[in-house]
């Protein structure tokens, strides 16, 4: 997504939020909010955080909007420094990256479905759950189909649009009502005359409810079945029928699921496929011609239905007819062989012709006579994929199309019934408003193998554009996409010729008009939008008889148009179509249709968003400065040496199998259990250090393995352990409910689940990329990758994450162990009491099932929070009985050599963001970047300079981790604290940095 | 590989490491991403052999495998505390796009030694923006990794 975001496309609730809505971009569901000043909003425009939430915010199910913190940055997929909920369960949901997003039309709006119908779209109010739609796959520049999710009907807007094309054609839409133009999606506010939208040329034909009549049962396919000799000794026939039944396919109705895919099929077999029961046993084969791609459609259409084929080429003999020469060719043509007796038995009930057309062409059943005219539509447009002479030009015109003709060859002793086939074909087009010019018999006959004659008829389809028009674009052409593509190009350029000849017309007219009553013809001219030259305005005037206007000389040629109209826009058929204008509607009193389209009605959860419980851990010590300092150095020398750190730091604590399951379902409880912990350690962290719903089973093998090792490390990158000191109180009642006072020595843990949340993250996010497809949900980023909560992917996640989480857990109180061990052993032998005790312990990336206040409602959600930190408010549940009434601690490590800050959560975090706030400083500058621009040995002698000791494993990534590569985490906090979701306790300065 | 094209070659991003790498086959452009990874981790000139492993993955899309590929690496290096530096790559079948349940294989071996001394420590690589790309008869592709 590459469209610039500026920070005049926010709207700016108060000082310290912004508001980027959904009217920004239409694949939006909800809002963005950043929460931060100016200068921290300059930042965050300043790579592709605000993208990245602009993708994130048009996933499927997302509710209020995507919260992003100041200290954002961008991460990969999903911003660092956000916070999204998404429904649980089920709900509605919004659109993904293709599909039109009919927002807002006209209760009389035809919706163009699947099968070539439309419906009005406030007849869709009670089915449109099972519609199927017909959509634009702008990345593979083709048609595709959809499902429809959501369905929302409201009182119109005041004002209406009524777009205009060069063409004729008109559409009217609310404001907000997106088209799809060369520069992407806009609404229609957005457009003026002259720029180009995308059009679909197909209109199809209306609904109509198709009788709840059987068409074949099981007799009739008995029937068919007998009379081609086969005998039912071996069964045959009963499996035969056994098969239809299993597929759902006996009794057929007009009604069945599977009769627009019959009628397809019966239609384009009819025209250029061979039916039979072949060899001794009798056994049904259907052999289809045609091109690969399109036969590779119908192979697909009936794998629908229960049924297999093979696809191959073959070099065939080919009679090639058009309307002027009969010859014969050896082409390679593409061949679908279907076994099955079934089915063939079945086509033959349905009225079939088995063997050579040419001897037995059948005539149109009745049943298919009597169907509504959308299935009657399906059976004469898959014939014409198969059979109809394609779109093109005269011979001796660049502009002028050719008549399309349907011919079949027939066997001289069956011309009458060969004649009777078109003219039943003639009348089912009239039906659809399409005339035929008669049915042509070839004097030539043909002298066929078996030495009896043939002759070839034909049905000629009036030529006049309005007829070509009505035919490609009400019957069309199905299983055949060049030819489809073909017609639908060719019907807009009838259409465009159309308009441009009625435009000259009047335009004629007027000029004439104007000349009679003596007034300046140059007013006139200047009325009108398209442009002529003088000898048209001559002729205007002197001639008599209006003849019609003739095209201009600069109309393109037919191959010109082609290519102009469907720029970017592949074989699709669709084509960009210039607005000739836009006037409001007044007046309409009625309701508009909100209606979406994307394929499952599933909620989600988005998995690559949420890493491992990464999180920081605040200890206390009673201990001040002024005692600490002359034992400073050793400390940080004894911490470094006890907690394991670094690029593949093993831990003291090694775990076999068993061990590790019971520390992905116990988290912090096993630590305790194991002597490395309080029982007040765990009542102040959160969810008491342990997530309830945690199935180790669920952890795959490959994230055990690498954790298995890591218990009680502290690992690498942005990870930390910090010595501080308390410098400044900001609320005295939190600090000391905390047990925080001024000068005090403190110690901060930052870290997470290490290789074991890694892993799970990269097993699952690979298991979700298997199977998204069956979900239907399209990603702006493959990083967010998602699946839906309620399938067995989604909460097979949930529990792998919530062991991921408890690793966390019992990592950070296995550190805090070997921290106080740490101050032990150093203060001890110089007789120094002390006490560490923990304030409390919070994740900062992590997928949570909570309930919050949504505009009014309670709703469950998963909030996912990554980069950003829970930050509950007073009363709420799950704190510990210290917090309750002044609401849960929220730690802010900053970045090494700078500030930290302790805050509360606070009624308006529950409020505003889904419960919570920022977790950090965020990055400004890239690892790459700083490790090239700061030398970590200078910066171990600047920060030491400070007064601050410093034990690193790698200079280098010291280097990564300096304060200048970090937004100022003091604004951040401000901001947090001015917008009211959090509330300043305490500021911590480091006194001793220890990382790997 | 003439001495104007080069294998991968590093690129900003704000939080992570990331960098581009080319292939002129779609092998050539897997080894090249590897290589490049772990020139991030090591100095690879400095590296030697001794240790081989077998590798094989299967993913559903071109990308998923790439990812899945360099991601079955990181876990051998994570586990093993080795690093490699040459890729030699048997067998690469991508998924088949007409059917949404193929999966695509890469079967590899891969050579490299045993090291503490890696400079950094990746999690995992991402699926962010992962997009291979042809132009100019070659292949390329952005990789994000979280370190």
């Amino acid at each position: 997504m590459a469209r610039e975001i500026r920070k005049q496309d926010f709207r700016r609730i108060h000082a310290y939020l912004w508001e980027l809505p959904t009217s920004f971009d239409p694949r939006m569901n909800v809002p963005v909010r950043i929460y931060a000043d100016e200068e921290l909003l300059e930042d965050a425009l300043g790579d592709l955080s605000v993208h990245q939430a602009v993708n994130a915010a048009s996933l499927p199910g997302l509710v209020g909007a995507v919260v992003v913190m100041p200290d954002v940055h961008m991460g990969y997929g999903f911003p660092i420094g956000g916070v999204m909920a998404s429904r649980v369960p089920g709900g509605i949901i919004s659109p993904g990256a293709i599909g039109y997003d009919i927002n807002c039309l006209t209760g009389d709006a035809r919706i163009l479905h699947r099968f070539g119908y439309t419906r009005p779209i406030q007849e869709m109010a009670e089915e449109w759950s099972r519609a199927e739609l017909v959509c634009y796959d702008a990345r593979l520049a083709c048609l595709d189909r959809t499902p429809v999710v959501r369905f929302l009907r409201r009182p119109a807007d005041p004002v209406l649009y009524r777009v205009v094309t060069c063409s004729g054609d008109e559409i009217i839409a609310t404001g907000d009502h997106p088209f799809l133009t060369p520069a992407g999606m806009r609404p229609v506010s957005e457009l003026q005359a002259g720029d180009r939208i995308a059009f679909l040329p197909f209109e199809g034909v209306p609904y109509e409810e198709p009788p709840d009549e059987v068409i074949v049962d099981v007799p009739d396919v008995e029937r068919v079945l007998l009379e081609a000799g086969k005998d039912n000794r071996r069964g045959g026939i009963t499996k035969a029928i056994a098969g239809l039944r299993r597929r759902g396919l006996l009794p057929l109705r007009y009604t069945s699921p599977a009769l627009p895919y019959l009628l397809k099929l019966l239609g384009y077999a009819w025209g250029d496929g061979t039916a039979g029961f072949m060899r001794r046993r009798k056994e049904g084969v259907l052999v289809l011609y045609g091109k690969e791609e399109d036969l590779a459609q119908i192979l697909a259409d009936l794998n629908q239905l229960g049924y297999g084929g093979y696809l191959r080429s073959r070099r065939r003999r080919a009679l090639i007819r058009t309307p002027y020469q009969v010859y014969e060719t050896i082409g390679v043509t593409g061949e679908l062989e279907v076994n099955s007796t079934g089915l063939v038995a079945l086509l033959a009930a349905l009225g079939l012709p088995l063997g050579s057309k040419t001897d037995h062409g059948g005539r149109i059943p009745e049943w298919l006579k009597r169907a509504p005219l959308w299935q009657q539509r399906l059976f004469l447009a898959a014939l014409f994929g198969a059979e109809l002479t394609a779109p093109a030009l005269h011979s001796q015109s660049s502009v002028k199309l050719r008549r399309p003709v349907l011919s079949i060859a027939c066997a001289e002793h069956r011309l009458a019934d060969g004649y009777r086939f078109l003219a039943d074909i003639a009348e089912m087009l009239e039906r659809f408003g399409v005339r035929s010019r008669g049915i042509y018999i070839e004097r030539r006959a043909l002298l066929r193998a078996n030495g009896s004659r043939s002759r070839v008829l034909r049905l000629l389809i009036s030529g006049d554009a309005d007829n070509l028009i009505r035919l490609f674009t009400r019957v069309g052409v199905e299983y055949n996409d060049e030819r489809r593509f073909l017609s639908w190009i060719s019907a807009q350029y009838l259409k465009r010729k159309q308009a441009v000849r009625r435009a000259r017309q009047e335009l004629r007219q007027a000029i004439a008009e104007a000349h009679r009553q003596g007034q300046p013809v140059q007013a006139v001219l200047e009325a009108v939008s398209i442009s002529v030259n003088a000898r048209f305005v001559e002729r205007s005037i002197s001639e008599k008889q209006q003849g019609g206007a003739g095209l201009p000389r600069d109309f393109p040629d037919f191959m010109t148009y082609m290519k102009q109209a469907t720029e970017g826009l592949g074989r699709s058929g669709i084509v960009w179509e210039e607005i000739e204008r836009i006037e409001p509607v007044e007046g309409y009193t009625g309701d508009v249709y909100d209606f979406t389209v994307l394929h499952e009605d599933h909620n989600f959860i988005a998995n690559g968003f949420v890493v491992s419980n990464c999180g920081v851990r605040l200890l206390a010590t009673n201990l001040t400065y002024e005692q600490i300092a002359p034992h400073l150095t050793e400390l940080a020398s004894r911490i470094y040496s006890n907690c394991p750190s670094g690029v593949g730091s093993e831990g003291h604590v090694p775990l076999t199998a068993r061990q590790l399951d019971e520390v992905l379902a116990e988290g912090a409880r096993w630590a305790l259990r194991h002597g490395y912990a309080r029982p007040e350690d765990l009542e102040h962290t959160e969810e008491f250090g342990c997530m309830p719903n945690a199935d180790p089973d669920k952890a795959t093998p490959k994230a055990k393995e690498r954790g298995k090792d890591q218990l009680g490390t502290l690992g690498a990158g942005n990870h930390f352990i910090e010595v501080d000191v308390v410098d400044e109180i900001f609320d005295p009642v939190g600090a000391e409910r905390m047990g925080l006072f001024e000068g005090q020595v403190a110690v901060q843990i930052h870290c997470g689940s290490r290789g074991f949340g890694h892993q799970i993250c990269t097993d699952y996010l690979q298991r979700f990329e298997r199977v998204i497809h069956k979900y239907g949900i399209k990603l702006p980023d493959k990083e967010l990758m998602c699946a839906p909560i309620d399938s067995p992917e989604g909460q097979d996640y949930l529990k792998a994450m919530a062991c991921a989480a408890n690793f966390a857990f019992c990592n950070r109180q296995i550190l805090a162990h070997y921290i106080r061990k740490s101050f032990e052993e150093v203060l001890k032998p110089k007789g120094i009491a002390h006490d560490v005790w923990q304030v409390y312990d919070i994740a900062h990336n992590m997928g949570k099932i909570e309930t919050h206040e949504i505009d009014g409602q309670r709703m469950t959600v998963c909030v996912h929070r990554k980069g950003a930190t829970r930050a509950w408010g007073p009363g709420s549940p799950g704190l510990p009985k210290k917090y309750v009434d002044i609401g849960q601690p929220v730690l802010i490590p900053g970045s090494m050599g700078t500030a930290s800050y302790v805050l509360l959560g606070t009624p308006g975090s529950m409020a505003q963001t889904f419960g919570s706030t920022c977790h950090g400083a965020g990055r400004v500058m890239s690892r790459a970047q700083a490790k090239r621009e700061i030398r970590g040995e200078k910066l171990k002698a600047e920060l030491e300079s400070q007064g601050i000791v410093v034990r690193a494993g790698s200079m280098a990534g010291l280097a990564e981790e300096a304060p200048r590569a970090y937004k100022d985490v003091s604004r951040v906090v401000e901001v947090v604290h001015h917008a009211g979701i959090a509330k300043k306790v305490a500021r911590l300065r480091p006194i001793a940095v220890i990382k790997g | 590989m003439s001495s104007f094209e080069v294998p991968f070659e590093e690129i900003p991003h704000t939080a992570d490491w990331a960098i581009r790498a080319y292939g002129r086959t779609l092998p050539e452009l897997f080894a090249n991403a590897a290589m490049g990874m772990y020139s991030l981790l090591v100095d690879l000139d400095a590296l030697g052999e001794s240790e081989r492993r077998e590798i094989e993955v299967e993913a559903a899309s071109p990308e998923g495998l790439l990812v899945a590929w360099l991601n079955e690496l990181v876990y051998h290096t994570e586990r093993e505390h080795l690093a490699f530096k040459r890729f030699e790559i048997h067998e690469l079948r991508l998924p088949d796009p007409g059917d949404p349940d193929s999966l695509g294989r890469l079967r590899a071996t891969v050579y490299g030694e045993r090291t503490r001394e890696m400079r950094k420590y990746i999690k995992a690589v991402t699926y962010h923006n992962v997009a291979i790309q042809q132009e100019d008869g070659r292949y390329w592709v952005e990789l994000v990794f979280d370190v």
